[in-house]
């Protein structure tokens, strides 16, 4: 049987490096990614307390989030896209109006 | 009745919304009049006084058991102070529009002056305490409105000023007094008073507390020792305003006030001990200083001060009656005295100072017998009005055993005479000391200045037959009429033969006076001069009022301002400005502190975000 | 025993992936490393016992998203990543630690419990889908056709131009 530690313990690491890819790349695009690694972990880790506890809820939740995950991969990457085109915008360094 | 009350004040409220707009002529009709038809109501209503009636106005105060009314005491004494006061007033006002007639604030004075009589009538009319304090705040009121009535004058402002100032001490005093009478009386009526302090019900000790409390007031009010410095200053008003407030009227109120407790004060012995005190003390002092003054007015205004310490010095050993008659005589012969004066301001175009005055005998011929029979009055001259009262006075003091007072008092009486005849020689005999200019313009006054003089004088003449000497006569109409508001009757008995010998001593004491004022000057003019030369010190300690308002302004003034600097500058600028300020830099330095966290930087952004992630987590855990 | 190895296995390349788009320079092939670590997921989930997720992981996350993904990096013309930079990067260290330490909290008791159930069949989720969750899966729907049309209007704008 697989150890149900380790599954946390991967669930939760690929977590951190997720956020750690949101958080270090400047691209939209790549931030995007590091969302989606995070959104993965979690998907996880869901699915693993749904199988300890025998209902389903988890598994179900699981169903929301990749939906949810896909259209805001969709969103963003038209946004990402648009920002580019029309503002000359490559990076999230450019985004500076908010400065107070 | 209370129609007395409504005239002056109905006149008063109509000149101040409306009197830019009316004519001098219509003013100097309308408010004289108001005044006047007070004057023929209480005449008419005079027969009812000797019952001593109580018209209840209104239920003001009405709480637990307290309870103030405000209702108008019509008794022999408020009856004939208030038959006085209009009369007088009235005879002012109409001096007034001749006085004022170039003036142009005509309608404010006249204002004034109407919401002056009412607020004294208030005073002598009230029933109550509490209600005769609101007519002497109000009069103190006036008095400030008129003492400052120019305003333009920084000396008339300030003498205003200090008039208030002053008269708020003493009603401290007052109040306080107030406030422990309705604390052990339950009521505020002077008739329960004068009966609560006769059959005992008030303790002695404390009652005597409270009748020096009350005192204080008084001296502030009638201008004795400690608090009379206001009055000269009060010169600074117009003349008639001298002649009104603080000849006749306002400072009377502090006599008419312990008359009116009688029944407290003769229970009290302390307190009436010291109001005898201070009352003979005053009028030596004010005396002294009167010798000396140069203007016209401050003569006059020490001589009020002196002449009103008799009143109190006659109150304060029981003599209730001879103090009110003094107060009636007086007002008589000093008004007349004051507006004679402003005659002959008004005539010297506007020069007070006496010694460039001289030899307007011949120039105001009314002005200069009105005048002298107001002289001869003050001075106790028998036949005259003055001589009857003051005579009552230290009559009363010699055989009540108070004689190292009458003693005081009989000296004061030839100080009277000497500085009254020396105003009188100075100003209308000798050479004239005017220059030529002002010599041109001299003039009697007009009807509407001269005709008030006449009467007041015919006032000042003949006003004291109503109570003749013990000697002469056992009964005075006087006496007998105001027996009735004694509440601890009390005889003193006057012994004929010694009565006789004293009134011929003061008689000539007050002859001896105007003979020493001749000699000095009109007889051998040089001779003041040389003296002040021979007791510098004295002459110059008499002249500057024995340097009593700078003693004042050092000991009392200089602290209270220095001090206020001080917590200015220690306490209100750092603490307060420093917390006000503070709390500006304050949110200042927060926002500036804040605004670092908008960077602009979507990574701190997220960093935030992230942070408050993990914050959130570590409450979740923590249970919160 | 099998099982282990295979998790491992997959394990493994899953955070070696996580690693790669993390040091990687080039976009493209992060991307590409995001495809397999996505893929090895689905294997896990099938593993644990829920197949018609590992499915659906397949066919929506590696499937269209990616390639979406894909598509739009090809779009920017230079494109580099940057490095994680650990200049500033205390604040960071400091969110981790308090991290870290709030999970000492967590009662890790399900750790210990055996998975159960064996395989999640597609009949049983569909089951519980529309007894007990028909209410979200409608409110996901429109989720969806909310996204669409958003996407629509912001590419018609951009053809405006």
């Amino acid at each position: 049987m697989i150890c149900g530690y380790s599954i946390i313990l991967l669930s939760f690491l690929l977590f951190l490096i997720g956020i750690a890819i949101f958080i270090s790349k400047k691209s939209f695009i790549m931030m995007l990614v590091g969302a989606e690694f995070s959104l993965n972990a979690i998907n996880l880790l869901f699915v693993f307390f749904s199988k300890v506890k025998g209902n389903l809820d988890g598994q179900i939740f699981v169903i929301f989030t990749l939906t949810v995950a896909a259209v805001e991969v969709a969103v963003g990457i038209s946004i990402a896209v648009l920002l580019y085109k029309k503002h000359k915008i490559e990076s999230r360094d450019d985004l500076k109006e908010l400065k107070g | 009745m209370i129609f007395v009350l409504i005239f002056p004040l109905a006149s008063a409220l109509f000149l101040v919304l409306f009197g830019k707009y009316l004519s001098k002529k219509f003013i100097s009709i309308i408010s004289p009049f108001s005044v006047f038809l007070s004057f023929l109501t209480s005449l008419l209503f005079f027969s009812k006084a000797s019952e001593g009636i109580v018209y209840n106005v209104y239920n003001w105060i009405s709480v637990g058991n307290l309870n103030i009314d405000i209702a108008l005491k019509w008794d022999p004494l408020s009856s004939v102070m208030v038959l006085m006061v209009t009369g007088v007033s009235f005879l002012i006002h109409v001096y007034a529009t001749g006085y004022m007639h170039e003036d142009n604030s005509f309608s404010r004075f006249f204002a004034y002056m109407n919401l002056f009589t009412f607020f004294m009538l208030v005073l002598v009319l009230s029933s109550s305490i509490v209600m005769m304090f609101v007519g002497w705040e109000g009069v103190g009121l006036c008095s400030y409105l008129l003492i400052g009535f120019w305003f333009e004058k920084e000396s008339a402002s300030k003498a205003g000023m200090k008039a208030f100032i002053v008269n708020r001490i003493g009603d401290l005093g007052f109040l306080i007094g107030i406030f422990w009478i309705l604390y052990i009386v339950r009521r505020a009526n002077f008739d329960a008073i004068n009966k609560a302090a006769v059959s005992g019900n008030i303790p002695l000790a404390i009652s005597s507390l409270i009748g020096v409390l009350l005192f204080i007031g008084a001296t502030g009010k009638s201008a004795q020792i400690p608090l009379y410095v206001w009055l000269p200053d009060a010169m600074e008003g117009p003349t008639p305003v001298s002649a009104l407030i603080h000849a006749a009227t306002m400072v009377t109120a502090g006599v008419y006030m312990i008359v009116r407790l009688n029944g407290l004060f003769s229970v009290a012995h302390t307190a009436s001990t010291v109001v005898a005190i201070v009352g003979v003390f005053t009028a030596f002092y004010a005396a002294t200083i009167a010798i000396t003054q140069n203007d016209i007015k401050k003569v006059l205004a020490y001589s009020t001060i002196s002449q009103i310490g008799y009143m109190i010095f006659a109150a304060g050993i029981g003599a209730y009656t001879a103090a009110i008659f003094h107060l009636i005589t007086h007002a008589f012969f000093k008004a007349l005295l004051f507006l004679g004066a402003g005659s002959v301001i008004h005539a010297m175009g506007g020069i007070q100072d006496m010694r460039k005055m001289g030899g307007l005998k011949k120039h105001m011929p009314i002005t200069f017998w009105t005048f002298l029979v107001a002289g001869l009055a003050i001075s106790g001259v028998p036949g005259f009005a003055g001589f009857f009262s003051k005579d009552e006075i230290l009559a009363s003091s010699y055989f009540t055993g108070h004689r190292v007072l009458w003693f005081i008092g009989i000296i004061t009486a030839l100080l009277t005479a000497f500085y009254i005849f020396r105003l009188i020689f100075m100003t209308f005999y000798g050479k004239e000391r005017m220059d030529d200019e002002t010599k041109h313009h001299l003039h009697e006054s007009p009807k509407s200045m001269t005709i008030p003089l006449i009467i007041l004088a015919f006032f000042a003449a003949v006003g004291g037959y109503v109570s003749l000497p013990k000697f002469i006569s056992e009964h005075s109409i006087w006496e007998e009429y105001l027996h009735k508001i004694v509440y601890l009757k009390g005889e003193i008995h006057f012994l004929h033969s010694v009565e006789i010998n004293l009134t011929l001593l003061s008689s000539s004491l007050a002859l001896l006076g105007i003979l020493i004022a001749w000699y000095f000057y009109v007889k051998r003019t040089e001779l003041p001069i040389v003296m002040a030369k021979k007791v510098p010190f004295i002459y110059k300690l008499l002249l500057n009022k024995y340097y009593v308002d700078e003693i004042y302004e050092f000991v009392f003034v200089n602290s209270f301002v220095y001090g206020s600097e001080g917590i200015y500058d220690w306490f209100d600028k750092p603490v307060i400005d420093g917390a006000v300020n503070g709390s500006g830099k304050l949110a200042n330095f927060t926002g500036k502190l804040l605004a670092k966290l908008q960077t602009g930087n979507i990574k701190d952004y997220i960093y935030s975000i992230l942070a408050g992630v993990v914050i959130l987590l570590t409450l979740i855990l923590m249970g919160v | 025993m099998l099982e282990t190895i295979v998790f491992l296995v997959l394990a493994l390349i899953i955070t070696g992936g996580g690693f790669y788009i993390l040091f990687s320079k080039e976009p493209v092939y992060s991307v590409f490393s995001l495809v397999v670590s996505l893929l090895a997921m689905a294997g896990i989930f099938a593993l644990i016992g829920a197949p018609f997720l590992a499915a659906l992981q397949i066919i929506i996350y590696a499937g269209a998203g990616v390639v979406m993904i894909v598509m739009a990096v090809m779009f920017y013309k230079n494109e580099r990543n940057s490095l994680l930079k650990l200049k500033k990067g205390w604040f960071g260290a400091i969110l981790l630690v308090v991290f870290l330490l709030n999970l000492l909290a967590i009662d890790l008791s399900f750790g210990k419990m055996k998975l159960s159930g064996g395989q999640t069949s597609t009949k049983e989720l569909s089951l519980e889908f529309f007894k007990n969750y028909i209410y979200p899966f409608e409110l996901i729907s429109i989720l969806i056709l909310v996204g669409v049309v958003g996407v629509l209007i912001l590419a018609k704008r951009k053809e405006e131009e």
